[in-house]
């Protein structure tokens, strides 16, 4: 299982058994403490726990922790299913179109 | 001569413009049959007869003294339980909307009643058009007309078992990854999800609001052309509505394949998601029938179908999770297992991945249309297998991307599903689609009205 460790400073993602060590996935997310810790108080999560923090799924997680992990294996697999955009300042869809005035309108 | 309930659209029409029978009549034979095999196949999950009754009865008297107010007057059109209908729930066949209690009809509801159409019926579908056959909900999955062991595909699951099983002559269902032509597909009918914009979503529970689209489902090509007529047109209060005047979509009936160059994408089923042996064939059978009626037949390809799969995917996932997130937190439990699993990886989703699906998706449409600078209209798969059973889990997992459905949601172009035969073993649907530019509905009518004529299937109905 893939281990995170937060500390006052933030989350940092561990590969056990390596506690204290760089973090290598950059996309995992930074874990906020509501509480800040002492200086160098720890509390270890695992990524599950903290994507699901992240997305607002605390509380589901505990009752479907098979489902969050498949749930984020797929929104990975997802991600990576096709191309990256030939051209990455290209116009995404639907482009964002202002608003036309309604009539009598003061605009 | 056929049994009142086993007319088509346009058969009911005409007899009731010809008195030879009235909208009471007419829809009585459908209770009567929804009464007889109803049970057989879960179409139905919330029946509205009386109400239906009322009026067709009024129908009856309009019809005589002043004319029918359209080729839809007093015929019943289903309805998939995530439009509203005012005066009932919308349930979304989910315990979540159980008390979800309308006041207002659909945009698309308002114009058919103003056609003169009645619902006697919601019907069945995916828990929010994305879960799949699941047995831990209120109401029961809908089964296959065809053999009830067997899925009906999805997510208009009960539109299309409904139209098949002779209960209804046409219904209502929504498409955002295939959801009208999966159905469709798998239960012999004729399925259309037109041109992004074409018919409004407004008052039609949404899954994916770029992706989202209302579709009609008929045994006919000439009763989809009518229905689908009925159907469309700009409304305003849908953001996504296109301002295109609505058109007679059958108008190019009746002028047959000659002149069509055709678009035989093969790669879908021979590389990218290897189909049946007996799909295959019947593909090839169907493009050759084609050419044998006169239309040319032109090789095409368009970038993989794992490309448009996994682009409709981050966007779908995204677009859902942003509309589903409050329950999704709050009480994940109240969904069926296997929509809670559909739906959560949309919570995983990073804004980045989404915005990139969008990006690469207008290069997908270009690569589309570019395909339409050289033919008229593109014939695909729809299908790769015939409907799985529907307690094998594993295999309705895989019906749902073994199929070449969600490209052309990803881009927006018409597209329509109908049947090109059946399968020797289990007896089930074998499947193609006809795709064309953007507001070509009326092409792909003509060419799907001539093959339907040409081939050997129209007459093939399951022994429920």
């Amino acid at each position: 299982m893939k281990v995170f460790q937060a500390s006052s400073g933030g989350t940092r993602y561990r590969k056990r058994p390596l506690f204290f060590t760089q973090a290598r996935v950059p996309e995992a997310p930074v874990l906020r403490q509501a509480k800040p810790l002492s200086m160098g108080a720890t509390i270890q999560m695992t990524e599950e726990e903290i994507l699901a923090r992240a997305a607002g799924f605390t509380a589901g997680l505990k009752a479907h922790p098979k489902e969050v992990a498949e749930a984020i294996a797929s929104a990975r697999r997802i991600a990576g299913a096709f191309k990256a955009p030939a051209n990455e300042t290209a116009e995404p869809m639907p482009a964002y179109a202002a608003p036309i005035s309604a009539k009598g309108s003061r605009a | 001569m056929k049994a009142l309930h086993e007319l088509s659209l346009t058969e009911a029409s005409a007899g009731i413009a010809r008195r030879r029978f009235s909208p009471v009549e007419y829809l009585d034979a459908l209770q009567a049959r929804a009464e007889d095999v109803g049970g057989k196949v879960n179409a139905i999950v919330r029946p509205l007869w009386d109400e239906a009754r009322a009026q067709a009865v009024k129908a009856g008297r309009r019809i005589p003294r002043s004319g029918p107010r359209s080729a839809l007057d007093g015929l019943p059109v289903g309805l998939k339980d995530i439009i509203d209908i005012a005066g009932h729930p919308t349930t979304c066949h989910s315990r979540i909307l159980l008390d979800n209690q309308k006041t207002a009809d659909a945009a698309v509801v308002t114009k058919l009643r103003s056609a003169g159409a009645i619902f006697p019926a919601k019907l069945a579908t995916h828990e929010f058009a994305i879960g799949g056959p699941a047995f831990d909900l209120p109401f029961p999955p809908a089964r296959n007309p065809w053999n009830t062991a067997h899925h009906p595909g999805g997510s208009s699951s009960g539109s299309g078992a409904a139209v098949r099983a002779n209960i209804l002559p046409a219904a209502l269902g929504t498409d955002t990854g295939g959801s009208v032509r999966h159905p469709a597909s798998h239960c012999g009918i004729v399925g259309m999800k037109a041109t992004y914009g074409l018919v409004s979503r407004r008052g039609v529970f949404p899954l994916a609001f770029t992706l989202d689209h209302v579709g009609p489902m008929t045994r006919t090509v000439a009763d989809n052309a009518l229905l689908l007529g009925m159907m469309a047109g700009h409304d305003a209060l849908d953001p996504g509505s296109a301002a295109h005047k609505p058109e007679n979509y059958a108008r190019q009936m009746k002028k047959g394949l000659r002149g069509l160059t055709i678009g035989y994408v093969r790669h879908f089923h021979e590389k990218d998601q290897p189909a049946s042996a007996e799909m295959a064939a019947s593909l090839d059978a169907a493009a050759k029938l084609m050419g044998k009626e006169g239309a040319k037949i032109k090789a095409i390809t368009l970038p993989s179908l794992n490309e448009f799969a996994g682009v409709n995917r981050a966007i779908l996932m995204a677009e859902a999770a942003a509309i589903h997130g409050k329950w999704l937190r709050e009480r994940p439990g109240d969904y069926a297992n296997l929509t809670l699993r559909r739906l959560l990886p949309g919570l995983f989703m990073r804004a980045e991945d989404y915005v990139q699906a969008q990006r690469r998706r207008r290069e997908l449409v270009a690569a589309v249309e570019a395909a339409f600078a050289e033919v008229d209209l593109l014939l695909t798969a729809s299908s790769m297998d015939v409907a799985c059973k529907i307690d094998d889990s594993e295999a309705v997992e895989l019906t749902y991307p073994r199929q070449a459905r969600t490209p052309f949601n990803v881009t927006g172009h018409p597209a329509l599903t109908m049947m090109c035969g059946l399968s020797k073993l289990e007896g089930l649907p074998l499947s193609l689609q006809l795709v064309g530019p953007s507001f070509g509905e009326a092409a792909i009518y003509r060419a799907a009205e001539a093959y339907e004529r040409a081939a050997p299937w129209k007459g093939l109905r399951p022994a429920l």
